[in-house]
């Protein structure tokens, strides 16, 4: 009896819910798109996808008639949803994101409603050595119960402080690293709760994402890797894609600048040219992802990103690609997160159109199995629009 | 024998001045769209919006699977202002014109023209009470001259809390740009009214009175910032008591007076957004609605989409797609690019729509205009390529 209550319990509990997504058409990144399937959802895992499954009968049933799933949107880098991303001393590697993440910012409230299940919460751009981020999930009210991965990188930025060269910032992260390396190597670093972070990083068993303001950046980044053996991601600026050969024949993975496409100005010829750097990333063969950023219009959202690069010539595979896939391969998590396959953590977004249309809502949202969005339900978007079926 | 070699003449010039785009959807704005079908251009204007008919003598140019529209009009923007947009010296400034400070290699009057803006009502900011007076331009032209449509076109005004942000009483305090009037909303209003009853007892000589005395007898139509509804109430009480023909622009709770509006036939000039929250500039929050622009349309308020104000990106086709997000039909939000801005700016005989008779301003699309993936592929304004095709400088 004990026992049978305990099942109960457990039947009970969200997590372990059955849940079918019937009759969508289905984008599952990792293979082709498939019409009219139906998506197994049991212990927060995706148990199967494909068409004419059979639907066990304690499923909770979502319709996806004229509705289009995929994978949730993956934000590989951002800053918001912090308190203070920037701390004040220059090198902080000890820091990390879970101290500072607000779980109840408006801002993953958001990120759900846009169909984002993942974010990577890395500290800002202005400190040289940042400190460490975490990956999270943009549900629940301690930053605990948000974790997917604490402490999943290292934030280094290449972009010198106001008044410091570029000279003297890269010989200030330069010395850092090397007063590291001498603990390391004297295995003095290992105990010290303000130095145990630089010792993972340098024995590369933490990633370092460095920011490269520029395209000039790209290969100093890269010599710095390799000096120091840094497992090491690109946070590009928005001309980085101009150093996309270099990029590749080191085979390291970037994020993009969320101004994917702007203006240059041609000096000789006193014209504006329109710039996108995608294309010649993905010409490469690098991998990439895009992030967004605090605009209050498109580039504020992963789908209006992908659709922008699009426009300007990317695939269609490609720019869902970099909003899912990419950005979960990039963050250590491709095997867990990112697309729709059987065996993966079912993050799944079921749209009311197309995911680069404009005219699509995100209707409901699944993060690991549990409904956790759902448009009819969100009172917020229901004071500033009217909500349609 | 000279008459008939000039009349021979003459036609080989119209021929050879002649371009026909074939083969593309045509959203004509002001007709039904046409699937495939051929827009004809001479002398700078259309000369015809047809279906596909064959032109053997004619330079022609294939686009097919490509769509196009009218050139879009910014309606409300500082294209093209050389240095600030706002006169600081006076919160009154009806003498001064945005039209001294227009330059035409402006970058961002080139960004605009390559986005497929073709015309742009340019006016000044929105830190004076009355700002100076707006003009109408096209994006392109080697001067101002060639650029202008209207050098009068509008007065700017704001009613609102902009003008007095940041501002302090003068008496006995240091002197600084902020230690002026007005310093508060009700400051705000007064000034305005002061300025056009001050201008109503007689112009006299004073050349910013002269603009106030042709705004009050109609002749200029007044442009009015105005977000909150407060202040939308308050700018048509003004515009009632003083006979004003206004225009609201920035209105972004103008939906909770619809019914007024349409009343009082003002037409407004909206700038959306998609999350809920104002562009920051405004130092307020105002009660922003995703489907502000549907709402009006559907009123039947006169409602034409500004750019979305982000000074990176292609403003004024995004501003399509967000219409259509928040509800609008893609024609209805086409429409408030093209055709709407341009009766709303007094225009519309001369562009806003694909129509025989019309200046050449038009744009080629990669596809549907409300479409986020959709590339600008040419810009043609007067019938002269300015982006896209070897361009006529």
């Amino acid at each position: 009896m004990r026992y049978l209550l305990a099942l109960l319990l457990v039947g009970a509990s969200p997590d372990d819910a059955t849940v079918a997504i019937k009759g969508a058409r289905v984008i599952p990144v990792s293979g082709p798109e498939i019409e009219n399937a139906t998506i197994l959802v049991r212990a927060g895992k995706i148990e199967a996808v494909g068409k004419d499954l059979e639907i066990p009968w304690d499923a909770r049933v979502i319709d996806g008639a004229k509705k289009v799933v995929v994978p949730g949107f993956v934000e590989a880098h951002t800053s918001r949803g912090t308190d203070r991303p920037n701390e004040r001393l220059a090198s902080v590697p000890f820091v990390s994101t879970f101290d500072s993440i607000n779980p109840v910012d408006p801002f993953y409230e958001d990120a759900l409603r846009q169909g984002i299940t993942t974010l990577c919460v890395m500290p800002g751009n202005d400190t040289m050595i940042g400190g460490q981020g975490c990956v999270v999930r943009p549900t629940g009210v301690t930053t605990e119960s948000m974790m997917v991965v604490r402490n999943v990188a290292m934030k280094i930025s290449l972009r010198p402080r106001p008044g410091v060269s570029r000279m003297a910032h890269l010989a200030a992260l330069r010395k850092e690293l090397g007063d590291a390396a001498e603990l390391v190597k004297e295995k003095k670093a290992d105990a010290d709760p303000r130095r145990e972070a630089m010792s993972r990083l340098l024995k590369g068993l933490l990633p370092a994402h460095i920011y490269c303001p520029t395209a000039s950046d790209v290969h100093r980044a890269l010599d710095l890797a390799e000096t120091y053996k840094l497992k090491a991601k690109l946070v590009l600026g928005r001309d980085g894609w101009k150093a996309a050969a270099e990029i590749a024949k080191k085979g390291v993975d970037v994020v993009l600048d969320p101004e994917l496409e702007y203006w240059e100005t041609d000096e000789e010829r006193h014209d504006e040219v329109r710039r996108f750097g995608g294309a010649s990333l993905a010409k490469a063969g690098v991998k990439f992802a895009f992030q967004t950023d605090a605009m209050p219009y498109g580039t504020g959202y992963l789908w209006y990103q992908a659709a922008t690069s699009v426009k300007n010539g990317l695939s269609r595979a490609e720019a869902i690609r970099a909003v899912t896939l990419a950005p979960a391969e990039i963050l250590g998590l491709g095997s867990r997160i990112g697309s729709i396959e059987k065996g993966k953590d079912a993050n799944l977004v079921v749209l009311t159109g197309d995911p680069l249309d404009a005219q699509a809502w995100v209707d409901t949202v699944l993060i690991e199995g549990r409904v956790v969005y759902e448009r009819a339900k969100d009172e917020k978007l229901k004071r500033v629009m009217e909500v349609k079926k | 024998m000279m008459a008939l070699a000039a009349a021979l003449l003459t036609s080989l010039c119209a021929q050879d001045d002649q371009i026909v785009l074939t083969n593309a959807k045509i959203l004509s704005v002001s007709g039904e769209p046409i699937a495939k079908g051929a827009v004809v251009v001479r002398g700078g204007k259309i000369v015809a919006v047809a279906d596909n008919v064959v032109f053997p003598e004619a330079k022609v140019i294939d686009l097919s699977g490509k769509v196009i529209i009218p050139g879009l009009i910014d309606a409300g923007c500082m294209l093209g202002v050389a240095g600030p947009a706002n006169e600081d010296g006076e919160e009154v400034a009806p003498q001064v014109r945005i039209v001294d400070s227009l330059d035409p290699r402006s970058p961002d009057l080139a960004r605009a023209r390559q986005s497929g803006v073709t015309a742009a009502f340019v006016e000044p900011g929105n830190r004076g009470v009355i700002g100076g007076v707006a003009s109408i331009v096209r994006t392109s032209g080697p001067s101002r001259a060639a650029m202008m449509v209207r050098e009068s076109a509008a007065l700017k005004a704001v009613i609102g809390p902009t003008p007095a942000q940041g501002n302090f009483s003068p008496r006995g305090s240091a002197p600084s740009f902020f230690a002026r009037r007005p310093t508060t909303r009700m400051g705000v209003a007064w000034e305005l009214r002061k300025a056009f009853f001050d201008a109503g007892r007689g112009a006299g000589d004073d050349p910013g009175k002269a603009v106030l005395a042709q705004a009050l007898a109609g002749k200029l139509p007044v442009r009015i910032a105005a977000s909150r509804i407060t202040d939308l109430e308050t700018a048509m009480q003004i515009a009632d008591e003083l006979g004003l023909t206004i225009v609201f622009e920035e209105a972004q709770e103008a939906y909770k007076r619809a019914d007024l509006l349409v009343k009082k036939n003002i037409p407004v000039l909206l700038r959306l957004s998609v999350n809920g929250t104002a562009p920051m500039y405004f130092g307020e929050q105002n009660e922003v609605r995703l489907d502000a622009f549907s709402l009006l349309i559907k009123a039947g308020v006169k409602t034409a989409l500004l750019s979305t104000g982000d000074p990176r990106s292609e403003g004024m086709l995004p501003a399509v797609s967000f219409a259509v997000r928040g509800g609008a039909s893609p024609a209805e939000a086409l429409r408030a690019v093209t055709l709407t801005p341009a009766e709303i700016l007094g225009v519309a005989d001369r562009m806003g729509s694909l129509e025989a008779g019309k200046d050449a301003n038009l744009v080629v699309l990669s596809g549907e205009p409300h479409d986020v993936t959709t590339r600008v592929e040419k810009v043609m304004i007067d019938g002269r390529w300015v982006f896209g095709e070897k361009t006529d400088k």
